[in-house]
């Protein structure tokens, strides 16, 4: 899995290295070129914000296309790991991406503390958190990211199996369409089960009139419940993709 | 002794059409074997079933006493008919890739196959020519010490002065304790190498002789048999 | 070494005939070790198994011998060189003969035509004995 890994980083090498100074150089526009528009620091706050939103939803993107082509490419079917390892790859792939950017993030947040603007944010009520955990903020802010990208990308990886295992025209419709199905189904159901206001897969953090961001407070018995269904759920996903890649899809 | 490859009426179909059509036969070790056939004959797909990458609809396939699957493909080598290596490998890259994941990778022979293929770790596999690709393909299957080697179509796309090189290559690098199962619808440059012959068409086998009992029997070569055979019908 | 193949003709033959034209021409003299399997497949670019077969035939001929962990080696025997040299002698002959009757001479003119050549190959030593027909 690992290994695989290290192949997958050292084919998409260049574009990873193009992506985060693209992501520096963004960031840097935003922290300089805003001043002499607007001195607000809520509208740097929010950009910065949506970069980061761009650019995790570029990492899934990648993650998905590399699974792709992984699973379609003779010289990785062909080496002796089971399928579930070009899974483990592309989850690990995609988790770790997204740390590095979410480490990124966090070095912005400590500029941002150091230089005053995290509490002037605060008190403009930029955003609002409802924390009541024992762990610490930022590590809660951090493992439900990438547990939400985790999940997510099980669903995500299923429909790319489902898509090669499909031979006729119209595939990436019916992926659309599939992940939609699934996405609500699995939020009606999570709500059905154990209440709530989520309505979508991508729960963890909901942004509110695009500045708020709200993480769910919830007591610890049904965050459990919750965290179990859905590590039962991505694991129904990943053993169904484990069946489409070993039964259904073609190798070029 | 254990034979190292056995399909028993091994059919698959892709959509509506037949790609193989109840076929049985085996392989024993130490044999060079011939699977000869036009194209679109299924050679390709008993190759790929053989190497674990298609599963049949019905029938038993055994490589090596086992199911095709993670243990068998440690342990047969596989050429493809496509390049198995990614562009943006070099060919250093390209054997690299083949030590990381098969234990049986001997680095000593494939130092020694890149000499006799006149290929430089160096060398970008996407500026390689079609007959330099074949010769990295070849290096990347005969580096490795398998138990059973499947190449298709090794010397589908390249010149007779290539051709020759990469036969010379087969017989020197293949190992003598193992089997190597060769797909190839170009007969009369290869047969010499072939201990038997196996002909397909229509995804059935019509014919699996020892190619010196063809021509003792009959003073006839692989290649004219196989055209008497394919003119049939 | 390489041999022109003829892929309509066994090819274990035709290494046995080519090892044993090497013996007879003392190419490969009496006694002398033979060139390994591996070592003659990988110069004729021929499967081993075939050469190993050829040397089998060889064997069961008497026109090899193996020496346990030492390998093959050419018969010492001079009676079997010679009788190797009179079997290819004869096979010629034999081909040689049919190609004459089909050309329509007779036994009386193929010895009159053969000892003719043999003269005028005595005259132009090394000169070509081409079909002359006086």
């Amino acid at each position: 899995m690992l290994r695989l890994l290290k192949y997958d980083l050292k084919r998409d090498m260049y574009v990873l290295l193009g992506g985060t100074i693209a992501l520096l150089l963004g960031l840097l526009v935003i922290e300089l070129g805003t001043k002499s528009i607007t001195t607000s620091v809520t509208a740097k706050a929010v950009l910065s914000f949506m970069m980061y939103t761009f650019f995790g939803i570029l990492i899934l993107i990648a993650t998905c296309r590399g699974f792709q082509a992984n699973i379609c490419s003779i010289g990785r079917r062909l080496v002796p790991l089971g399928s579930i390892h070009y899974i483990g790859a592309a989850l690990l792939y995609g988790v770790l991406l997204n740390a590095v950017l979410l480490a990124i993030a966090g070095l912005q947040v400590l500029y941002y503390d150091s230089v005053g603007i995290l509490e002037e944010l605060w008190r403009l009520g930029a955003f609002t958190v409802n924390w009541n955990s024992s762990i610490p903020l930022p590590l809660g802010a951090l493992l439900i990211i990438l547990w939400a990208t985790l999940f997510l990308l099980t669903l995500l990886l299923l429909v790319m199996a489902l898509t090669e295992s499909i031979k006729f025209k119209g595939r990436i419709l019916i992926a659309l369409a599939v992940i939609v199905l699934l996405s609500s189904l699995i939020s009606w159901a999570e709500n059905h089960f154990f209440g709530g206001l989520s309505s979508q897969a991508l729960t963890g953090f909901r942004i509110e009139d695009q500045s708020q961001m709200i993480l769910p407070s919830q007591s610890f018995r049904t965050g459990l419940l919750r965290f179990i269904f859905k590590l039962v759920v991505g694991a129904v996903f990943i053993w169904l993709t484990v069946k489409l890649i070993d039964n259904r899809v073609k190798v070029d | 002794m254990e034979q190292l490859l056995e399909f028993e009426t091994v059919s698959k179909k892709f959509g509506s059409k037949a790609a193989l059509q109840g076929i049985s036969l085996s392989v024993n070790p130490g044999r060079i074997v011939g699977l000869l056939g036009s194209n679109g004959s299924g050679k390709s797909t008993l190759m790929r079933i053989a190497a674990g990458l298609i599963r049949p609809d019905s029938g038993k396939v055994r490589v090596l006493g086992d199911e095709p699957g993670v243990q068998s493909k440690a342990r047969v080598s596989f050429m493809p008919d496509k390049p198995q290596f990614e562009s943006w490998m070099t060919v250093g890259e390209a054997l690299n890739f083949q030590k990381d994941f098969f234990p049986d990778f001997d680095p000593d022979k494939s130092k020694r196959m890149l000499d006799f293929m006149k290929l430089s770790r160096k060398d970008k596999t996407s500026s390689l020519s079609k007959g330099m690709q074949e010769r990295l393909q070849l290096t990347l299957a005969l580096s490795r010490r398998a138990s059973l080697y499947l190449l298709d179509e090794p010397i589908g796309g390249v010149d007779p002065v290539a051709r020759d090189h990469i036969l010379d290559a087969l017989v020197e690098f293949y190992e003598e304790d193992s089997s190597v199962i060769v797909s190839t619808h170009l007969i009369a440059d290869i047969e010499r190498i072939f201990d038997e012959v196996l002909m397909i068409k229509d995804g059935s086998l019509v014919l699996r002789e020892d190619v010196e009992r063809i021509r003792l029997t009959s003073g006839k070569s692989v290649d004219q048999l196989f055209k008497e055979v394919y003119a049939e019908c | 070494m390489t041999i022109e193949f003829n892929n309509n003709l066994p090819i274990y033959l035709q290494i046995m005939n080519y090892i044993k034209l090497q013996i007879v021409t003392g190419k490969l003299g009496p006694g002398e070790k033979i060139p390994s399997v591996r070592e003659l497949a990988s110069e004729l670019k021929i499967n081993p198994n075939t050469i190993q077969r050829t040397f089998q035939e060889l064997e069961r001929e008497g026109v090899a011998e193996s020496r346990r962990g030492l390998g093959r080696f050419v018969t010492s025997e001079d009676e079997k060189i010679m009788s190797i040299k009179k079997e290819m002698a004869s096979e010629l002959l034999e081909r040689f003969i049919g190609g004459m009757r089909e050309l329509g001479f007779d036994g009386d003119n193929i010895v009159k035509i053969v000892a003719e050549s043999v003269e005028d190959g005595k005259r132009e030593p090394g000169g070509s004995h081409s079909g002359t027909t006086a």
